[in-house]
């Protein structure tokens, strides 16, 4: 009986494959219920239900903490179970592309929002662009430092890469560490133009063609940053090794996303809409 | 004889499933695992000092010189918000009041304000309610 | 029939001509071009200018009087959304 058993368990410990049959997990239908109450959370909260708030805020919670277990199991299955092969990592790589190519998608529909009321403005705006009463804010000030900024960091990481890839652990931390601030660094002057900007996003279609593309874009930094830093807590933490490391990979491909999207962002909403 | 044949057979198979497997290997030799990654560190070492070099001599200088020009340009804006507001008798001119501006068919969740109110720079809309 | 004839000599019923700027069905720009061309030609020329008055024969035959009205106000309380200075 034991001896069978035995034998029985080194067979399914073995497996003649490269792919990852993955165990059941309650994550995926605890997040698809998360999700479900942080969208409804927040359908309450702005149409001013009592309690909405509460239900955002749990809803919030719900995913947040649903993604951190599910992501600590990957992270285990990738770092010492041994479950990413070279096959299985062409799988996650190319689910990363996937994503980033919705992404790609959903700033189009942002970027139509802008073309279409800016390049023929409606008579209600006075036909122009952008409307009297709005003041733009000016392309050559901090919008230009944060482009600096945000190619600065798209180099550093690229240098933290590299690094890794060499086996310079030093070089790789300063890297990504560099990147990280730079980042951060970002989203303080973009908090900083947001609240000195004479407009509002309540100013007409110009504020609310303005805020919706450059705060998706904000949010995108922030989830960018976050990456990133999981990415540099498991380089100090010695999970990421020179050959395997695709959730860095990762975040560094979602982060050139994020610069490329930002530069569409200053030629189009700062230099051409604000002039 | 037909033992023979079936051991030529095998073997060949092995070879051939051998080759095709090689990638996953990590057999010593030219083409094996280990030499491809020893490879891409040789390589890695020297991108890495490439992109040390951009990063420390040409993204630093060029952010240092980016602020020193923002730093200059802000403060012309500011200094001309201070001359608009000298002319106009202590605060900036009121800009009329065009349908499209200030919009609030409802509060926000949180108030009549945007989550970035700026007394300086927006309407206060917590006094016109 | 001679009769109804001398009725509509007297009354001339004119719509605006095709302008090529406008060339779609929808006219609400060229309704509101008209509008600002009009007190852009007034400003510049005087209200007695005649040529002036084509602009405002086409606003008045292209735009809903409800918008007119608006604009009025609107230009009454210096919050016309667009420049009227020529």
């Amino acid at each position: 009986m034991t001896k069978n058993y035995i034998k029985m368990n080194n067979k399914i410990k073995f497996q003649y494959f490269p792919y990852h049959l993955v165990d059941p997990s309650p994550w995926p239908i605890l997040l698809s219920f998360s999700l479900l109450t942080f969208t409804t959370g927040a359908v309450l909260y702005m149409h001013g239900f009592n309690n909405g708030g509460l239900v955002l805020t749990l809803g919030f919670l719900l995913t947040s903490s649903g993604m951190a277990l599910w992501f600590r199991d990957v992270i285990s299955e990738a770092t010492l179970l041994g479950c990413h092969t070279r096959e299985v990592k062409n799988g996650l790589m190319l689910g990363v592309f996937l994503f980033i190519v919705s992404e790609v998608f959903a700033f189009l529909s942002v970027f139509w929002a802008f073309f279409h009321s800016s390049l023929s403005p409606a008579i209600e705006i006075g036909g122009s662009w952008p409307p009297l009463g709005i003041t733009p804010l000016d392309p050559f000030a901090i919008p230009l430092l944060n482009t600096i900024l945000l190619l600065s960091s798209g180099a550093f990481i690229t240098y933290g890469h590299h690094a890794l890839i060499a086996g310079n652990r030093k070089a790789a931390i300063d890297g990504t560490l560099l990147t990280i601030i730079f980042a951060i660094l970002f989203t303080g002057l973009q908090y900083y133009e947001y609240s000195e900007a004479g407009f509002t996003m309540a100013d007409g279609v110009y504020g609310s063609a303005f805020y919706a593309s450059t705060g998706l874009h904000g949010l995108h930094v922030i989830v960018g940053t976050i990456f990133i830093l999981v990415g540099f807590v498991r380089i100090v933490n010695y999970h990421l090794t020179k050959s395997h490391h695709q959730g860095f990979e990762a975040a560094i491909a979602y982060w050139h996303f994020v610069d490329v999207v930002w530069l569409f962002l200053f030629l189009a909403v700062y230099f051409w809409g604000g002039a | 004889m037909s033992f023979l044949a079936r051991n030529v057979l095998r073997s060949t198979l092995r070879a051939t499933r051998a080759t095709k497997s090689r990638a996953y290997s990590a057999a010593q030799g030219s083409g094996s695992f280990a030499a491809e990654q020893a490879a891409i560190e040789h390589h890695a070492a020297g991108t890495t000092d490439l992109w040390r070099k951009i990063s420390f001599y040409g993204c630093f200088p060029a952010v240092a010189v980016c602020v020193a020009w923002v730093y200059n340009a802000e403060a012309e804006h500011a200094a001309h918000e201070e001359h608009r507001k000298a002319e106009n008798g202590g605060h900036l001119p009121e800009v009329p009041a065009f349908e499209y501006m200030n919009r609030r068919v409802k509060p926000f969740p949180w108030g009549m304000n945007t989550l970035f109110y700026n007394p300086h720079t927006n309407k206060d809309m917590e006094a016109e309610a | 029939m001679s009769e109804s004839a001398e009725t509509t000599s007297k009354y001339v019923l004119q719509t605006v001509g095709f302008d090529a700027r406008f060339p779609n069905t929808n006219q609400t720009r060229n309704c509101f071009q008209n509008y600002t061309d009009y007190f852009k030609c007034i400003t510049a020329k005087g209200e007695d200018f005649a040529p002036c008055k084509q602009f405002k024969k086409a606003y008045n035959s292209l735009c809903p009087n409800e918008w007119i009205s608006k604009w009025d106000d609107q230009r009454e309380n210096g919050t016309f959304p667009a420049s009227l200075e020529p």
